[in-house]
């Protein structure tokens, strides 16, 4: 079932939790829905499943108008960051809960539910807990659980909000490829908001990422990442590193020459940490900054440097892969040159970007 | 706990064996001390002297006392309306919980405040004051009369008095558990399609019961208990109006004192079941959810 | 209770038209309760005990009866007050600080003055202080009065009142953890360092909670105070015991005097109830709660 978002507002007091936002999800997409905190991904969830009532605009749900329409009947499930189950009734009976309260004319029979309940617990892989309680099973184990009871009642649109961030770094990733596969197997058109950017990257068709009540892009997750479309994109979708990675080097530029507009006065350029190249000799032609090496991160897939360019003292991090670390053999307290292969440009305005492909100069 | 000397292994002296995790922290004899020393003062020996008094002649003598006409007539009257308290106490308190925890309304704040009124108003003054009003001539009990309803010197006067001190703890033992209550589950319960009914009796009610029975017993074993709000209403004519507790304070003034004494182990074995069973229903709950109500 | 209310802002919780009017009718219905069955006897208090005017009312309360009386029930909270505060400082330091065997034990016998009837309370104390109860004989020796004498009475206040403090810092401690405490240790505080500068600071509104609590109940207790007063006018009769007599000898407008006084007193009790928790959000403990060993 596709989903169309027009111009829903909502106001919380006076705060602006979403800002004339408009999307369309297609059937059987799965999208994120990224942002930081307060950006109102969370909000606009609750909007679509009508856990919330918006100020302004409206929610289509298979072209038809379910905006006025509760959170009861519009055939959608919903998976809660803390899993919300029913901690009085047992793995089964909160599977079950969806189809037990349905009106007596669509209510399936006991048999029926049975079947149900166990093809679901045997989906998520938990049948033998069928008769426990939710307080005797871990996060992930209830967070199964959870997306077992959402998808009882066969919702045309299942939504996330957060559904893994209270969950271990390990189970995380798995409850991650677990979505999918459960995605790619039901075809079922779903929604996940997360604030985590590699999530959002891994498991969706599509992301949407929203700042402050407002959808600042929307695309692939490649087009995304390789295109963002302002510096606030540009900068939440950074490395996936779970590290802090302060991982840009912000240089200062001048007018130039060449192919940019005049009418910019100073720029800020933004560089992946594994966009920098990293050298002892400055080869011929090349325009760099000299740096020096205050500290190697060598633990791991790729290598991180801590870097100081000598000329300001600005902090700089770039990454290397393995082979071009050994290549190198650095050491902390040597000096480098440091140049980006490639450089997104925006200006004070953040709106335009420009890219410098290959041998961008400083 | 080894200590390792050397190459040998010893256990350590069995001084400590007491405390089963040690700690940091200073003071343990002292209040640990200083506590049992007072409980044992306070509770044990006058618990202890009480039920040593009551068995004193023996098993038979003791089934005498306690089974006599004019004490099983107390009983019945002390229970019966405990119960009938309990149970309006169930119904009064449920309602004030769930409208406390849920609503918001002018007068909210003075209504919980009020809650307490029963804890913090001595018993007597709530006693003499509800047989003023539900006397014959009584603000209230001048419409009641009329239809024959009949309030002070009766039973139900002290069923009223039972409840008045009795419903504060439903309320109070309720009224947590909902506001507790994650509001997300009934979110999740009507993004399954239960209607506002249905969440009511399937998730928050089922919650609420195991508090709803704890705050149910403990008004009922207030009620069984209490003295000062029940005597002036209640008329205290033996064998009709005249409660256990009542009874104990009679035969004290008449030096029957292996009667009081064995009419008081009564009333503290119903305490102790009650006691039993509240904990019993607080373990169920912790074994099923792993928390207190 | 606190305001803790658990009003979600969610859409499904938005009632429907009917559901609004039910609401409406619930809140009234419970406000009507209110009126009726809390409000009512605390106003009826005070008509009565103003029906012949101020000027004879101020003449009951300055009744030498009445002045000694109250005299005696605030002298018995001066002592009863600051025992239990100690006891649950000492008892919840012991039990929410440190794990040892039998803390389930100390738990129970905790809570064992909230299940038993003050009438039996009373009671027990005749067991071991009266003429003829454990100690009744040493006693006479010695002439020295515990049953129908301030002593006694002080005793068996403590008996009802000294779970409040305790009660109510159990829970708070045990949330609260001993992290802090553990840190000034081991940044070289010695024990009474820890107590005065961290411990106490933390709990101050839990305990002041618990002690007007526990001052309250002093107060007004009745049935534990009847049994081992003695009614020695002038000498062993609290307000409330004083109440009573008034009201027995019929001088009712004498005994709502008297009982007005004890009622300002517990509406007092309520509004710093509500403060502390308004400004602290500290919040009751139901009175029966098993609290976790």
């Amino acid at each position: 079932m596709s989903i169309q978002i027009k111009n829903i507002s909502k106001q919380f007091g006076s705060f602006t939790a979403l800002s004339d936002v408009s999307m369309t999800i297609e059937a059987g997409e799965l999208v994120a829905l990224l942002g930081p905190s307060g950006s109102g991904k969370t909000t606009l969830l609750r909007i679509i499943a009508g856990l919330e009532s918006p100020d302004g605009g409206s929610i289509l749900l298979h072209g038809e108008q379910a905006t006025r329409q509760s959170a009861s009947r519009r055939g959608i499930g919903f998976v809660f960051q803390h899993y919300a189950l029913f901690r009085h009734m047992t793995i089964f009976e909160n599977v079950a809960f969806g189809l037990r309260v349905q009106a007596a004319a669509n209510k399936p029979s006991r048999a029926e539910i049975r079947e149900r309940v166990q093809e679901l617990l045997k989906l998520v892989q938990l049948d033998s807990f069928a008769k426990m309680y939710p307080e005797q099973l871990s996060g992930g184990q209830r967070q199964r659980v959870a997306l077992a009871r959402a998808l009882a009642v066969r919702p045309k649109v299942l939504l996330l909000d957060e559904p893994f961030s209270a969950l271990d770094a390990k189970v995380r990733k798995e409850l991650r490829d677990w979505l999918r596969r459960i995605h790619d197997e039901l075809h079922v058109t779903t929604v996940l908001v997360t604030h985590d950017q590699e999530e959002a990257l891994e498991v969706a068709d599509t992301v949407a990422i929203l700042d402050h009540g407002k959808v600042e892009q929307i695309g692939t997750p490649q087009a995304v990442y390789d295109h963002p479309a302002s510096p606030f994109v540009y900068d939440f979708l950074g490395d996936v590193n779970l590290f802090h990675g302060r991982l840009l080097a912000e240089l200062s530029l001048d007018k130039r020459g060449n192919n940019i507009a005049e009418r910019v006065e100073s720029v800020i350029g933004f560089v992946r940490p594994h966009e920098l190249e990293l050298s002892r000799d400055l080869p011929e032609g090349q325009k760099a900054v000299l740096a020096s090496v205050v500290r190697i991160h060598a633990a791991g897939p790729h290598v991180r440097l801590e870097l100081r360019i000598t000329g300001n003292g600005r902090p700089v991090a770039a990454e290397l892969n393995r082979r071009r670390y050994e290549q190198l053999a650095l050491t902390p307290g040597e000096f480098v040159f440091v140049w980006p292969q490639s450089i997104r440009l925006f200006d004070n305005a953040g709106a335009s970007s420009l890219l410098i492909d290959q041998g961008g100069g400083i | 706990m080894a200590i390792v000397q050397g190459n040998q292994i010893r256990k350590p002296g069995r001084r400590w064996s007491f405390v089963t995790k040690s700690s940091p922290l200073p003071g343990f004899r002292l209040s640990l001390g200083f506590t049992m020393v007072y409980l044992t003062v306070i509770v044990l020996i006058p618990l202890v002297a009480t039920l040593l008094h009551a068995a004193r002649g023996g098993f038979g003598v003791f089934l005498h006392t306690v089974t006599a006409p004019r004490v099983l007539a107390s009983y019945r009257v002390t229970l019966g309306s405990s119960a009938a308290a309990a149970l309006l106490s169930a119904i009064f308190g449920m309602l004030l919980a769930w409208v406390l925890a849920r609503y918001t309304f002018p007068g909210k704040r003075i209504l919980d405040a009020l809650v307490d009124l029963p804890f913090a108003l001595p018993t007597a003054v709530a006693g003499i004051s509800l047989t003023a009003l539900y006397a014959e001539h009584g603000w209230i009990g001048r419409y009641l009369e009329p239809h024959g309803i009949h309030v002070a010197f009766t039973p139900l006067g002290i069923v009223l008095a039972m409840s008045f001190v009795g419903f504060p703890f439903v309320v109070r033992s309720v009224q947590p558990v909902l506001e507790d209550l994650d509001p997300a589950m009934e979110e999740a319960a009507a993004s399954l399609g239960a209607n506002a009914w249905q969440r009511t009796t399937r998730i928050i009610l089922p919650i609420a019961l195991p508090a709803l029975l704890t705050g149910t017993a403990l008004a009922f074993a207030r009620a069984a208990g209490e003295y000062g709000s029940v005597i002036f209403i209640a008329g205290n004519m033996p064998m009709k109006t005249e409660i256990t507790a009542l009874l104990i304070v009679t035969k004290l003034e008449e030096y029957d004192y292996a009667g009081a004494a064995a009419i008081a182990g009564a009333m503290l074995a119903l305490s102790f079941t009650i006691m039993l069973v509240v904990n019993l229903l607080q373990w169920w709950i912790q074994r099923r959810e792993g928390r207190r109500v | 209770m606190s305001g803790r209310s658990n009003v979600p802002s969610s859409a499904i919780l938005q009632p429907t038209v009917p559901q609004r009017m039910g609401q409406v009718a619930l809140i009234l219905l419970a406000l009507l309760f209110l009126g009726g069955f809390l409000i009512l006897p605390v106003v009826a208090v005070f008509a009565q005990a103003l029906s012949q005017g101020w000027k004879l009312y101020f003449e009951s309360i300055r009744q030498e009866d009445v002045l000694s009386a109250l005299r005696l029930t605030a002298l018995v909270a001066s002592i009863a007050v600051p025992l239990n505060v100690v006891f649950g400082i000492a008892a919840s330091w012991a039990i929410t600080r440190f794990d040892f065997h039998g803390k389930s034990l100390l738990i129970t016998l905790i809570d064992i003055p909230l299940s038993v009837s003050p009438v039996v309370a009373g009671m027990m104390y005749v067991e071991v202080f009266g003429l003829h109860g454990w100690l009744g004989p040493w006693l006479q020796e010695h002439n020295l009065h515990v049953i129908f004498a301030v002593p006694g009475i002080v005793l068996a206040t403590v008996f009802v009142t000294f779970p409040f403090v305790a009660r109510e810092l159990i829970p708070f401690m045990q949330a609260q953890g001993s992290d802090e405490e553990t840190a000034a240790v081991v940044l070289g505080a010695n024990g009474w360092s820890v107590f005065w500068r961290v411990t106490l600071p933390n709990i101050k509104w839990a305990l002041l909670y618990g002690t007007i609590l526990a001052a309250s109940r002093s107060i007004g207790e009745f049935g534990a105070v009847s049994v081992v007063s003695g009614h020695i006018r002038g000498q062993t009769t609290t307000l409330p015991l004083e109440v009573e007599m008034l009201y027995n000898e019929y001088s009712f407008t004498a005994a709502f005097a008297a009982a007005s006084l004890l009622t300002l007193a517990a509406i007092v009790t309520l509004v710093i109830k509500k403060m502390i928790e308004v400004t602290s959000g500290v919040h009751p403990v139901p009175e029966e709660e098993e609290v976790e060993s």
